[in-house]
This record gives C-alpha cells, structure tokens and sequence, in this order.
C-alpha cells in the first residue's frame, strides 16, 4: 500500500515538469531559424505559396493559441500528423521506438557484461599489473567520445574486415541484431569504462568491510564469500551508476544512429529537426521526456527491490 | 595434549603509510579445554588483533610476523587457505567487535545463519536448525527475523544474530571480541550470561576480550593482560585479582569503581597508551607509572615467572609484594 501511494505520489510530481518540458520544446522549435513552409517548399517558393502553407500548418495562429493546440495534443497523447512524413506521429514513433529500444538493450547488456567483468577482475585480483592495465584501459575509454569510437568501429570491423554491416539494420531479427553490435559497443564503451573504475573502487572498499572478514571466520568457501558478499553488495552499490547511464544511453541514441545510420528514434528526431517538422519534433521531444521520467521511476521502484536498506516513501 | 590452544610468541605487524607497526609482539599463552581466557587491557593495545592473527584474518595490511598459532596439536599459523576455512566457524569461531558492520547488509539473516549449516542438511532441516538457533541467543519470534535484514534489528538483537551465525558452525573455541561493549548496560549483562550459558551448554572453551575487568573477573579462568602489544601480566583469574604484580594490572583495578574495596581511593590512570608508532625506549608503560625508576627507561623488561603460571612484565614488580586482595569477586 505503502509502495503504491509512492508510485502515484511520484506520477502526480511529473505533471508540472512535463509541462516545463512543453514550454521549452515549443519555445525551442520557434527559436530555431528557418520556417517550416520554405523548408518544405524550397527557397524558390513564391510569398504565396508560403503564406497558404502556413495557413495549413496553423502557424498564422497567435503563438499562445499554437501552444495550446500542442498542449491540448499532449494531453490526449494524440500528437497530429507529422508534415514532412504525412503520417500520425504517434505511429512514426511506434515504428522507430524497436530500434532504438532494440539498441537500448544491447548497449545496456554490453555494457553490464562488460563492466562487471572487467572490474570485477580489476577489483579483486591482487596482482598490481592487472588492476593497473583495467584501470589505464578504463581511463583512456572514458576520454574518448563515442561517435570516434562508433567511426573508428565501422571502419575497422566494417569497412576493413567486412564482419559487421556498416549501416542500417536489415530486415530479419537476425539482421537487426548483427548490425546492432558494433552500435552497442560504441554506445557502451565510455559507461563500461565509467562502471569499471566504479566497481573496482567498490570493490576494494567492500573487500575491507567486517562482514567479509566475518563470512570469512564461518568457514565459508571463498566463491560463496565473492559472489553472496562481495558482488552483491557492489551490484548494489553500482546499480544507482547504470540505471543513470541507461537513460543516459537511450537519450543518447541520437548520436549512435546517426553515425551507423539506425533507423531509430534518434534518426526520425534528427531529420525532424533539419526539415524543421514541428509536430514531430514537440511530440517525438515531449515522448523523450516522458519516457526519460518513467525509466527513472522504474529504476527507483527496482532500487528497493535490490537495495533492502531503502524503502519507498 | 593438554591445551586446546598453544600461542607462542606470536608477532603481528601493521604496514601504515612507510611505517611498520608491531600490534601484537611477542604473545603466548595457552587455553585449557573448556575455560574462558580473558584478554584485557585499554584501547588500541592489540586485543582484535591478537584474535584476528589467530584465525589468519587480518586486514590486507597486516601480517602474522613471527611465532605459532597451535590449534589441538595442529600448526595454524599458516595453513593454505582450503585448509584454514575447515577450521574457522567449524573449529573456531569468532564474534566480531562491531555488531553494525559485521553483518551482510544486503543479505537476510536467514541466509546468513544457514550458509555456514554442513551440506548433508537438507533446506527444511537448516530452516529448523536456524530458527533453533536464534531461540538459543534469546530471539523469540525467530521464524520472522529469519527473514529481516540487519538493518531491521537493534544493536543488541544485531549482536545476539551474530554469536548465533558464529555458533553455527559449532566451534569448539568461540573468539569473543569485546562481545558487549557496543551495547547498553541491561543489554551488556543479558549478552554476558548467554554467552557463558552457551559456552556450558556447548562445551566450547572461549576467549574473552574485554576491557571491563569486572566483567573478566566474573566470568574467566585464566587472563592476560596487555599493554601496547605485549602481555604484562599473566595468571589464574584468582592470583590476578588478589596478587598483581604488574603496575599496570594495578592501575586498571584501582581505576575501577566496583574493583576497588570500601574506604579506598579511585584512581583512573593518567595519560594515554603509547602510540605503536613511536615506542619510547624502555617499559611501555613508564611514563604512567607510579613506580617507574631509572631502570626502566633504559631496558625493556622481560616476561617473567614469579609464582606458578603468574607471569609479570616489570623490573620492579617485588615493589608491589604488599598489594593483596583489592577485589571482591563476585559469585
Ligand atoms: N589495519 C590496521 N592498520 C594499521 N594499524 C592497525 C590496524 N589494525 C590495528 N592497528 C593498530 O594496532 C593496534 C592494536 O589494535 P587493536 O584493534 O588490536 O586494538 P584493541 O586492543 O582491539 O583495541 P579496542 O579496545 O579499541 O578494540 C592499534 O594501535 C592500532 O592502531
Ligand atoms: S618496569 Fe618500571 S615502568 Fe614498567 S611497569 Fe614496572 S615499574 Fe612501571
Ligand atoms: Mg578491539
């Protein structure tokens, strides 16, 4: 009951961010140079032309009746039709939301394989040499930005050795998944690398505690003292860190996509903005926000399920 | 084989920034099967330290130096470590000093009570064994603090969860470091006769570390005292408290309000123990001690026997042949 009131206390607390978010998207649409209707029309469109465009679009309107129109939109989570595409937004979201999910939880899994292998080893070895390669490996991983890693990627295990399409995602889930990969690691480097030197610090510290010198004196063997310990208590240590860098990484999708040309939310959202779509733009942005919202509720919910000492108030 | 366990001359040392610091040197003493040997003394003299060297689990900056750690005519000192974790919790086992962070804060106490419960039993039986005992440590509704986690119990309900993990195992030698002192007084008295209850009830020997020496005088058979990593004075419960013969040992009963006998003066000691890391030439304790002469300050005194098994660390402990009797020991 308890954990139900939170729930809905902290949908009830969304509202008025998310209507901070419609005044900012709206206002950042407008501020943007460039009209819609020339975009759309190309720079030789007579006045006319320009002004029946507008017309049609709605764009005539008072600014404050326009912004109505939007939030009126939002409210029935019915966002019109996208201009350029000529289909329902809603519906072009639908279709570009597998892909950057799909991407989501590939660099998510990548990356929690990674990290917490790395360092765990990292963490617990006692040979200097290793921790130090993880950590300077880490280090240099956390400095380079990832659309170099994407494009170095690309062009090694793409271009050069032929292993991974270079762009775009297939048609079968087979193919989905295989261009996924090089998009993943790209994506999952950098937090890999930033979980790394997480775990491992936690892990040095966790190591030092009374309860594993404690699990140790019962005469428990050293695997059952590693992993019901050890790693538990780092995962829970560290499971703040990813759930961060997980919404980190769906927001991220922009750059990822567009470097291996995915055709995913990041994508459309980048092509809406170009072609100076508005009602892709507010509804895919206003989308963003609200998804970005819910993961962090989600990943609060699941802190008390993995955490004990927390409890949702 | 008389002696459940042998300690010889055992040295441990500290690494601390490019210093090297001697918290436990040069310590013996033997544990009769079955008695409770107490090891005393203040703050920072090297009590957890001498307990954690004998059962290998030191911190990662700390090693056993010199000497021997005997376990029922085994050497102990250092064994591999498959080897060491059939005698620990099995053979020996040890209540940490911390009750709040000697527990696994993210697992239930269930689990960390059955986890160390042999293989050969099967889940409902190690839920019985578990349930039976916690009722043993004096929790009552067991059956739900099976599955609360640490931070849902009290300090003392931490503490009692804890000798019951340790207990589980069934040592024949429970370490018990400073079993109470984390507690409130009632609290205190409570976890004192449960764990000499058990210790009767399980026919297990014990080491008592505390630096209340009241509560030694109640409940040990043989003690040791310690001062800044040494032992300074060594015998039966009953010669300590009615002969000591170390300056320090006397100082601490004479700092003590229920040690000292009607009409006479309490005195706590002045000063502080010596930092490890700057140990002055001579006796440890002479810049405290009432009865220090020139003597002391050049030559460190030797462990010496002066009457059978009493042992005293002090050039000039005959100064103190007058002193007699100053406790009443209870029961
Ligand atoms: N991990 C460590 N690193 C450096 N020095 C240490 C370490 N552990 C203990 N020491 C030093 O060793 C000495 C003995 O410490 P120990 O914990 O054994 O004392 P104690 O007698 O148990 O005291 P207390 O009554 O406070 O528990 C102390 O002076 C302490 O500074
Ligand atoms: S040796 Fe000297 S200073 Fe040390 S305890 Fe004895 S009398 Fe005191
Ligand atoms: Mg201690």
């Amino acid at each position: 009951m308890k954990e139900f009131n939170y729930i809905i206390k902290r949908i009830l607390q969304m509202i008025p961010v998310l209507l901070v978010v419609t005044v900012v998207i709206f206002a950042g649409m407008r501020l943007i140079p460039g009209s819609p209707a020339i975009t759309m029309l190309g720079d030789h469109a007579t006045p006319q032309a320009v002004e029946e465009m507008n017309e049609k679009l709605g764009l005539n309107e008072p600014l404050i009746v326009q912004y109505f129109l939007f939030l009126r939109q939002v409210l029935t989570f019915d966002f019109g039709n996208s201009i350029t595409l000529n289909a329902p937004v809603w519906d072009l979201f639908k279709e570009k939301a597998v892909v950057t999910l799909t991407l989501t939880v590939m660099t998510g899994l990548f990356t929690l394989v990674i990290s917490f292998l790395f360092g765990y080893i990292g963490g617990i070895s006692r040979n200097k040499v290793v921790t130090k390669t993880v950590d300077t490996a880490a280090l240099i991983f956390i400095s380079i930005p990832e659309f170099w890693i994407g494009i170095q990627l690309m062009m090694i295990f793409g271009l050069k050795l032929g292993l991974f399409p270079v762009g775009g995602w297939g048609t079968t889930w087979g193919e989905h998944l295989h261009s996924m990969v090089l998009p993943a690691i790209a994506g999952g480097l950098g937090t890999s690398a930033l979980m790394i030197r997480n775990i491992e610090e936690e892990i040095l510290k966790i190591r030092r505690q009374d309860y594993v010198d404690f699990a140790y004196s019962k005469g428990l063997k050293k695997s059952v003292v590693r992993n019901r310990y050890i790693l538990k208590n780092v995962m829970v240590s560290t499971i703040t860190l990813f759930s961060m860098r997980i919404v980190y990484m769906f927001a991220g999708s922009v750059v990822i996509e567009t470097v291996f040309a995915l055709p995913g939310l990041g994508n459309l959202l980048m092509q809406a903005i170009l072609s100076r779509d508005y009602s892709l733009v507010q509804g895919l942005v206003y989308i963003f926000a609200v998804i970005v919202l819910v993961m962090n509720l989600l990943t609060d919910i699941s802190y008390s399920f993995i955490n004990p000492r927390i409890k949702l108030e | 084989m008389e002696y459940i366990l042998s300690v010889k001359n055992l040295k441990t040392d500290f690494v601390d920034g490019d210093q090297v610091v001697h918290a436990v040197d040069d310590v013996s003493f033997d544990i009769r099967e079955g008695e409770t040997f107490g090891l005393i003394g203040e703050s920072g003299c090297g009590k957890s330290a001498t307990c954690r060297s004998l059962i290998g689990l030191l911190k990662e900056n700390g090693t056993v130096s010199g000497g021997k750690v005997i376990y029922k005519g085994q050497d102990i000192t250092h064994l591999r470590f498959g080897e060491m974790q059939k005698i620990r919790g099995h053979e020996i086992g040890m209540i940490f000093q911390e009750p709040m962070t000697t527990l696994n804060p993210v697992v239930k106490i269930g689990v960390q009570l059955t986890e160390s419960l042999p293989d050969t039993m099967n889940k409902g039986e190690k839920r019985k064994r578990a349930e039976e005992l916690l009722r043993m440590v004096g929790i009552s509704d067991a059956a739900q603090r099976l599955e609360a986690y640490p931070h849902e119990l009290s300090g003392g309900m931490r503490q009692r969860a804890m000798i019951a993990i340790a207990l589980a195992g069934e040592p024949k030698l429970l370490l018990a470091d400073e079993p109470t002192t984390a507690l409130d007084v009632t609290i205190q008295d409570q976890i004192l006769k449960l764990l000499q209850r058990l210790k009767r009830d399980l026919n297990m020997s014990m080491i008592l570390v505390t630096h209340d020496l009241g509560v030694a005088a109640q409940v040990c058979d043989h003690i040791a005292v310690m001062y800044a990593g040494r032992i300074v004075e060594k015998a039966d419960v009953h010669t300590l408290f009615h002969k000591p013969r170390n300056p320090y040992t006397y100082s601490l009963m004479c700092s003590l309000p229920s040690m000292v006998k009607k009409g006479q003066r309490l005195e706590p000691i002045e000063g502080m123990p010596p930092n490890l890391k700057e140990m002055p030439a001579g006796c440890a304790f002479a810049p405290r001690c009432r009865y220090c002469e020139k003597i002391c300050a050049e030559k460190t005194p030797e462990l010496e026997e002066i009457g059978k098994g009493h042992y005293t660390r002090c050039h000039l402990w005959k100064k103190l042949e007058h002193v007699e009797g100053i406790v009443e020991r209870e029961g």
